[in-house]
């Protein structure tokens, strides 16, 4: 039938579009450029004006202006049209003009299809629990304009769809979850582009002055560590991340050779072990892995990295065994010849990984190569002069590298401060902070500490990544935040090789053993995070709580993967076959979808007939019995009159129902119900209960 | 060129089809929607949803989204709790028939329904007549309403529209549950009037016939005055000669009523329809005036008369000449 596609929407279910597409488009502002919500503001605008009837439809003109516009704006925004930020753009583009022009029946089922859509694509953007709540009043919104669209025109209650969509999305939910659960996952059918270029904060792998300082303002989480068995204490808890050895007057970068792991994973620089394998025990080993030497029991560990867009990941040294948990992620993890954790691909989605470390170990302890060695004192020729002179002199007064190094301590120690805003440094950066300013923080250390040593002839490094963590005691897991970004150094001593030396852990050693988020809350948290008023105990717990559902929430539902399916289904009935699946499929469904229609048939069901008119009915059926039906519409006395004469033998008992029958149409209700129950019945009916009994016995 | 391929193979499954609903849904006046009435079926928006849902799926394997893909489920469950909802909707509705009024050959008939619910409000109901034009109605705080629908009449004599059709999308429109009910309607067809240049009356029967003067009310030849009673029409009264000093006169007109004609068949040109329609024609000319007027058709006569009863007794006549079957 045509008429559904020929009728204009009725007038509620603009303002349901309005709500629901506002609801649905309001999260992808930060990935919009600027243009694109002008557009929509446009757009909006115009609708409003519409719906009151103050503008018209926009012209053709209008419209091709627009949409020139629109692609001229695209094509500058994104270049080509790769990545998921250019895709999307172009479907909320489609959306928006869409809706410009968006009249009949038709034009708004793809505009709320499109809605739906874009809920999804959302989730490509973020996966936490609050937006899983907001998507699903995006899908309330949703679902209500479509269902306004099938209102009538004068129903001015947009309330009625409210209730009906919010009871229609309730029971949905229970077969949603069936079908979540059983439903079998595929794995990708083929590449696609993924968020990215926009990053947010997170670890680089260089490092030049005021880089951690920025880091260490973002309250967002970098990654998450359930230990199995023993936790290690809080100081050695550093989480190591790229290691740094080539320096230029002012950054830090990687060594050429593990820049391009895969360049020269020919010559050994990375090890792929599979998974679960011990490193060592591996006959192939490269002569550095085996060089290393672990002097205690490994602790396991599983940690849960947050998107990084990069490469490396972080770890306990020294790494023994490694494992990824997340599946269908064709990801394999490599230790480094820095003993560094490594990717074959950028980490786009959250990774799950468990480790097995011993933290207390010697490596390179031998001896270093030819290469390592001048890798190791590597400086910049016409930097930090006043350092090195220094530098050289304290080394020839010192007995040993031991000492030496105690003295540069030393020297931290007297008048150094820790501050999370030091001031701007010149071309000298080491010079200035070491014999002037001498406030700074954990980068400022560790880069004027490895220069000290290199200038002595001490081959150093700096080593970048976490340190510490927030213990959260509701879960037993750890929480490392970006403000938790941290940067050491090691430096090699013959007979023990490299040895971990935390220059800002003697200037303020209560940043290794608690928290900066602890130290410095203002500085680290948005004024509206909860982590800022940590202080308060309530907030504290509030916070730890909430970041425990967090957790679940992605190590549940993010992180459902098929293996995690398996293990449920068979901790639910043991052996899985497909037959259970199917019969366990039919038999929650039969449930729900019978629950469900057991109730739409109960308040369907007939209005209940007054008393008197169901022992009028029963008087009926029975002399129906006897061949005497009523005709639709005759008069009850007509038919009583009839019935009369066909079964004489019971005209008396007929005229006395009919006497009592007729008294008792002129009363007041016969019964009183309270609350659905019948609590008094009234003497009349009584008595034309007990005439229709008397009528019963006679027609026997 | 395709439809014409297909049209033998069509028309002979539209025949079984039509046989097989003969049997399942039989005729009467009044029908409730039970189970062996409704049909369900996915409509065009749900083969959209239904798309939709299949490229969410595909988004969510794809990036491995969880929640992706929990969207897609949820909108499948969605589509299967409405199947539930759309059925319920029209499930115990009640169609009775309440009337109908004839109508000529080739225009609109009107036919009037009573369609009632149980206690559930039940909402965007379509019903219609297979090329008439479609009536919304909802039944949300009236339990019963009357509608008027309008069938276009193909045949004269006694006509039996095609099935009720009776169908709702609510309430996301995904699906379309619908019935074809038979209510057993009969309509009388009258023929079309055709306007024939003379008028088909039998010679020596004419208006060459003297007059008689009759009184009637609404006439407009002014016959002569009558003195005035309380309770007649203040419109008549004689204000100039009262105004002259006579006494308040009324004054009264007449019509003149020719002698009884006779519209005759054999006076008539033309096939049988022809001849009808003209008979159609004066027949509802003549019942504008006050004349007298009889039908003769082969083998039927009707006596001169006048009146509402008597223009129908002949436009049923004339609806039913020839016209064996009774059914259509």
């Amino acid at each position: 039938m045509a008429i559904v596609e020929r009728y204009l929407p009725p007038r509620n279910s603009q303002l349901w579009l309005l709500v629901s597409l506002a609801l649905v488009l309001l999260p992808f502002i930060q990935h919009l450029p600027l243009w694109l919500v002008v557009v929509w503001a446009v757009v909006v605008l115009w609708r409003w004006q519409l719906f009151y009837g103050r503008w018209s439809t926009p012209g053709n003109w209008i419209k091709v202006v627009l949409v020139g516009l629109s692609f001229v704006g695209l094509g500058l925004s994104f270049g080509q049209f790769q990545g998921l930020e250019s895709m999307t753009s172009l479907l909320i583009l489609a959306l928006l003009l869409k809706w410009l022009e968006q009249q009949r029946l038709r034009d708004t089922l793809l505009l709320v299809y499109l809605g739906y859509f874009l809920v999804g694509v959302q989730f490509l953007y973020e996966q936490s629990l609050v937006m899983t709540l907001y998507a699903l009043l995006c899908l309330w919104g949703l679902s209500s304009a479509l269902i306004s669209l099938y209102q009538p025109q004068g129903h001015a209650q947009p309330k009625s769809a409210a209730k009906l969509s919010s009871k229609l999305l309730l029971q949905s939910i229970p077969l949603m979850l069936l079908l979540f659960l059983i439903m079998p996952r595929l794995g990708n059918l083929w590449a696609l582009p993924s968020p990215g270029g926009n990053a947010k904060t997170g670890m680089s792998d260089s490092m030049s002055p005021g880089d951690f300082s920025k880091l260490s303002k973002s309250g967002g989480v970098a990654f998450r560590v359930s230990f199995n068995g023993r936790r290690p204490p809080q100081e050695a808890l550093y989480w190591r991340g790229p290691v740094l050895s080539l320096f230029n007057g002012r950054q830090w970068v990687q060594s050429f050779a593990a820049q391009n792991i895969s360049r020269f994973s020919g010559s050994r620089q990375v090890v792929w072990p599979s998974h679960g394998q011990s490193l060592r025990s591996d006959p192939f080993a490269p002569a550095w892995l085996v060089a290393s030497k672990a002097n205690s029991p490994p602790v396991e560990y599983t940690i849960t990295l947050e998107p990084t867009y990069q490469t490396w990941l972080f770890s306990l040294p020294l790494v023994n065994s490694l494992q990824v948990n997340t599946q269908g992620q064709d990801m394999n993890l490599g230790v480094t010849r820095d003993f560094r954790l490594t990717s074959s691909k950028p980490i786009n989605q959250r990774l799950m990984y468990t480790l097995r470390s011993s933290t207390d170990f010697y490596i390179n302890a031998k001896g270093l190569s030819q290469q390592e060695r001048k890798r190791g004192l590597q400086l910049p020729a016409n930097y930090n002069p006043q350092t090195r002179a220094n530098a050289q002199q304290w080394r020839e007064t010192s007995a040993s590298d031991e000492d030496y190094i105690e003295r540069v301590l030393e020297h931290y120690r007297q008048t150094f401060i820790y501050t999370l805003e030091p001031p701007k440094l010149g071309k000298h950066t080491v010079d200035e902070f070491l014999w002037q300013q001498q406030q700074g923080f954990c980068e400022h250390f560790a880069s004027s500490f490895v220069v000290m040593m290199r200038a002595a002839g001490i081959p150093a490094r700096v080593v970048t990544g976490y340190q510490g963590g927030e213990y959260n005691a509701a879960d037993n897991y750890l929480v490392i935040h970006q403000y938790d970004a941290h940067a050491w150094t090691e430096v090699w001593l013959p007979g023990k090789g490299w040895v971990r030396i935390d220059p800002t852990a003697a200037v303020a050693p209560e940043r290794v053993q608690q928290s900066l988020g602890d130290l410095q809350t203002e500085g680290v948290e948005g004024l509206l995070s909860l982590g800022r008023y940590r202080h308060l105990r309530l907030v504290a717990q509030l916070r730890q709580e909430w970041d425990a559902v967090n957790y679940r929430w992605h190590q549940l539902v993010i992180g459902f993967d098929g293996e995690e399916q398996e293990r449920f289904l068979w901790s639910l009935m043991g052996d899985v076959s497909p037959l259970k699946i199917i019969l366990l499929l039919l038999g929650v469904a039969t449930t729900v979808l019978g629950l469900i229609s057991l109730h739409l048939w109960w308040r369907n069901r007939p209005e209940p007939l007054n008393p008197i008119d169901r022992y009028f009915l029963r008087f009926e059926q029975l002399l129906a019995r006897r061949g005497v039906s009523r005709e639709v519409g005759e008069a009850p006395n007509h038919f009583a009159d009839k019935a009369k004469q066909t079964l004489p033998k019971s005209a008396n008992a007929i005229d006395d129902f009919m006497l009592i029958f007729n008294q008792a149409q002129y009363q007041q209700p016969p019964i009183k119900v309270r609350k659905g129950f019948v609590i008094a019945e009234s003497r009349i009916l009584m008595e034309l209960r007990k005439a229709l009994k008397v009528f019963r016995k006679s027609t026997r | 060129m395709i439809r014409r391929l297909f049209a033998a193979p069509l028309e002979f499954y539209q025949a079984r089809f039509s046989l097989w609903l003969d049997k399942r849904i039989k005729p009467a006046q009044c029908q409730k929607l039970d189970n062996r009435r409704l049909f369900i079926f996915p409509y065009r928006a749900g083969w959209g949803f239904i798309v939709l849902t299949f490229f969410l799926w595909l988004l969510g394997t794809n990036y491995e989204n969880n929640l992706v893909l929990g969207l897609s489920f949820f909108l499948v469950s969605l589509f299967i709790v409405v199947i539930f909802h759309t059925f319920f909707n029209l499930l115990g509705l009640s169609v009775q028939y309440i009337a109908s009024s004839p109508a000529f050959l080739g225009e609109d008939a009107e036919i009037e329904l009573e369609v009632g619910r149980e206690q559930q409000a039940k909402e965007n109901i379509v019903l219609g007549f297979k090329g008439g034009a479609y009536s919304k109605v909802d039944l949300i705080d009236e339990a019963t309403r009357r509608v008027k629908l309008f069938v276009p009449v193909k045949q004269r004599g006694w006509y039996s529209p095609k099935r009720l059709q009776l169908e709702s999308y609510f309430p996301l429109g995904l699906l379309r549950c619908w019935s074809w009910l038979d209510l057993d309607i009969k309509l009388l067809v009258y023929p079309k009037s055709i306007a024939s240049p003379t008028m088909p009356v039998v010679n020596g029967c004419g208006a060459d016939e003297e007059g008689v003067i009759q009184d009637v009310e609404g006439a407009e030849d002014f016959h002569g005055f009558k003195s005035y009673q309380s309770g007649m029409s203040l419109k008549h009264i004689a204000w100039k000669q009262y105004a002259r000093g006579q006494k308040l006169m009324s004054k009264e007109f007449v019509g003149y009523r020719d002698q009884s004609l006779w519209l005759d068949w054999a006076e008539l040109e033309g096939d049988r329809e022809r001849r009808l329609s003209n008979l159609c024609y004066w027949v509802l000319r003549l019942a504008t005036t006050d004349q007298l007027y009889g039908l003769r058709l082969p083998g039927q006569e009707y006596s001169p008369s006048t009146g509402l009863e008597h223009k129908l007794q002949l436009l049923k006549a004339l609806a039913l000449f020839e016209c064996e079957r009774g059914g259509g």
